[in-house]
């Protein structure tokens, strides 16, 4: 009875003797009840880790996801991304620290091992209040697991003060993306835009991407032969004639496109002077399949950039980033709005992590990196069918 | 033993009660390769626990197995691969409701089972023109209805081995080649009626393309002119629209108001001369 009591007593000062000082505020809405033993990014703010945040719930399911309040990290299977070293375990005190041990569950120890760890990978003593972990993927085959790591109280190697799930995902799929540039017909020659550098190099864009979706195991390459760095499409020229204005506009425009049939890579990237009909920089078109970008909006290297505070002024060309959330779509996330036609389908405006931005957010100058675990699944699970 | 015996689901987990099981197993191996995998391995044995199972991971009642977390778009294919009328109805209600990322996970199914749940779209009276659902910085282009269910059945048939080579050929043209968009859609219900009946009777190998239509008995109206066509992609000058020529047009409205003009001065004719006589008298 009395160890009972004392156990009730080290969890109830674990679970609810004090607020950690919190690096993780949420996107304006009071953060819940926070616990004094937690899973949290290390610093600066790591893709591939989604804490739980107050006020987020699934419209699908009136829930975040069935694991209300836990935090996820994602890990790929094998590969060069199978170590995960982005999660820490903070506590209050010292002396908290010194009541736990961090392992691996039981039903998971074929799937991971954590590090640094004195027993093969399973457990992890607190070093003090701030905690790094190393997660390593123990490999396995196309299907995506879910392991777990716990919090547990030393005393008795049950009691769970804190629990992260680990998605283990299929080593990487890689999307190749074919980039066009699009050249007048009558005369040969390309449109020229106010814009110093008007196209962007296909290697940088989808650098960027490609760094954004790791968290989702997903890579993307420009496929080759890779045009040089700007403007020179001389590989991946369309001809087109467009009536003089350089405008893509109306279906009958589209309809060449895809009557051409060379639009039929897995992922068509087609450059054109300018976008009419209310798109102002990109639009993707189900008709071909491929993403239209406007060169006048593509201000590379300058013009805007993403407001992201992770990034830095700077750090990232807005259509950088903007490619990236195309990607995004391309690769159907965001899964919670999908189903809305309109405006929001597509578009992850819920809660998140303020040190960064979501890359499925609405508005390009709002795009960050951070994206939800659902969507590692969504990512992950398309990019396999799309490649197929 | 039922599904309902073997798991103990609980808030969308499911947890195998007994290890190496078949269905589970059979499960993910179709959902891991879903455009590929061998089918067979689904019998009249074991259909049903599989397609329930596949059905409950493609809506995402089960989330979760053990440490398993299931493929649901590739349980969403498979099911559109083993012409699951449920699942089948399911993803183009979704599609007809706007989700228009359906359409390529249609096409992945390759499925020729699916085209009588897109057909009736064909006969939607819904314009030429694509519709942009979000302007601003970043757009999306779609189709109208009736022109982009023509176009996933095409893209369906084209990717099908259950067609004829003829007939996958025509859709693989048809798939690039579909503007002008009513005239797209006025051959998908020509072929839809010609073939309507080999889809109701399964028989996918009897589907032919669109066949022209028997001459009518009476030809009294000139022929249609021919449609715009499609600029060669490559090099030569986009075509520019036709525009409508101006012709007289006889109206019947304005003509039977013509007609009534005569009466009308007659009329007023007459009264006039009853007027002018009665004041005559008057005088």
């Amino acid at each position: 009875m009395k160890q009972i009591i004392y156990k009730a007593a080290i969890l109830g000062v674990l679970v609810f003797g004090g607020m950690v000082a919190k690096d993780q505020a949420y996107n304006g809405v009071p953060p819940p009840p926070t616990p004094s033993v937690e899973f949290m990014a290390r610093l600066p703010f790591s893709e591939g880790f989604d804490p739980p945040m107050a006020g987020d719930t699934n419209p699908a399911t009136g829930a975040k996801d069935e694991d209300d309040w836990v935090p996820y990290t994602s890990i790929a299977k094998t590969g060069p991304y199978a170590v995960n070293e982005k999660c820490k375990l903070v506590f209050l005190t010292n002396e908290a620290a010194a009541l736990c041990e961090i392992v691996v569950a039981a039903d998971s120890r074929s799937l991971i091992t954590i590090g640094p760890s004195s027993d093969g990978g399973v457990t992890v003593l607190p070093s003090g209040t701030n905690t790094n972990i190393t997660i390593t993927a123990l490999g396995g085959n196309a299907t995506i697991r879910e392991a777990t790591i716990q919090a547990r109280l030393k005393i008795d190697h049950t009691t769970v003060a804190a629990q992260l799930r680990v998605m283990l995902l299929p080593e990487r799929t890689t999307v190749q993306a074919k980039f066009y540039r699009v050249c007048n017909a009558n005369d040969h020659e390309f449109v020229e835009n106010p814009t110093e550098n008007p196209i962007a190099d296909p290697g940088e864009a989808t650098a960027e991407a490609d760094s954004r979706m790791a968290q989702a195991v997903v890579s993307i390459s420009p496929a080759p032969p890779i045009p040089p760095v700007y403007g020179d499409f001389s590989a991946r020229v369309l001809f087109f004639d467009f009536n003089g204005d350089h405008t893509l506009a109306g279906d009958i425009e589209y309809a060449v496109f895809t009557a051409s049939g060379l639009l039929t890579s897995m992922c068509d990237v087609v450059y054109v002077p300018w976008l009419a009909e209310g798109y102002g920089g990109m639009v993707f078109d189900y008709e071909s399949k491929a993403l239209f970008i406007a060169q006048n909006a593509w201000t590379f290297p300058g013009g805007g950039f993403s407001d992201d505070p992770e990034d830095g002024n700077g750090v990232c060309s807005q259509m950088e980033r903007a490619f990236a959330h195309e990607f995004g779509h391309y690769l159907k996330t965001c899964s919670r709005t999908l189903a809305l036609p309109g405006p929001r389908g597509g578009h992850d405006d819920f809660p998140h992590p303020s040190e960064t931005r979501a890359l499925m957010r609405g508005g390009v100058n709002s795009v960050g990196r951070w994206m939800r675990h659902e969507d590692w699944v969504t990512a992950n699970l398309t990019a396999k069918e799309k490649t197929q | 033993m039922t599904r309902a015996i073997a798991y103990m689901i609980f808030a969308g987990v499911l947890t195998p009660l007994a290890s190496g099981d078949e269905t589970l197993d059979i499960v993910l191996r179709l959902s891991e390769n879903a455009q590929r995998e061998d089918l067979s391995i689904v019998t009249s044995a074991n259909r049903e626990e599989v397609v329930g199972l596949l059905r409950d991971i493609a809506t995402r009642k089960v989330n979760k197995i053990g440490t398993i977390l299931p493929n649901y778009l590739g349980s969403e294919i498979v099911l559109l691969r083993l012409a699951d009328p449920v699942t089948m109805k399911r993803i183009t209600d979704q599609f007809r409701r706007g989700n228009l990322d359906k359409g390529e996970n249609i096409e992945w199914g390759a499925q020729g089972a699916v085209i009588p749940y897109l057909a009736p779209d064909f006969f939607l009276d819904d314009g030429d023109k694509s519709t942009i659902l979000r302007s601003g910085f970043e757009g999306v282009r779609v189709l109208p209805p009736s022109v982009y269910s023509a176009l996933v059945s095409v893209r369906v048939i084209a990717e099908s081995k259950q067609f004829s080579p003829e007939t996958r050929a025509w859709a693989g043209e048809a798939r690039r080649k579909h503007y002008p968009y009513t005239d797209f859609r006025s051959t998908m219900r020509q072929w839809w009626k010609q073939n309507e009946a080999h889809f109701t009777a399964g028989d996918y190998r009897a589907v032919r393309p669109p066949q022209p239509e028997p001459p009518a008995v009476v030809t009294a109206a000139p022929p249609a002119p021919a449609s715009t066509p499609l600029p060669v992609p490559t090099a030569t000058p986009k075509p520019e629209p036709v525009p409508a020529s101006v012709q007289p047009v006889s109206n019947p409205q304005a003509s039977k108001k013509h007609a009534v003009w005569p009466w009308i001065v007659g009329v007023a004719v007459a009264i006039g001369i009853v007027a002018l006589a009665a004041k005559r008298r008057s005088l």
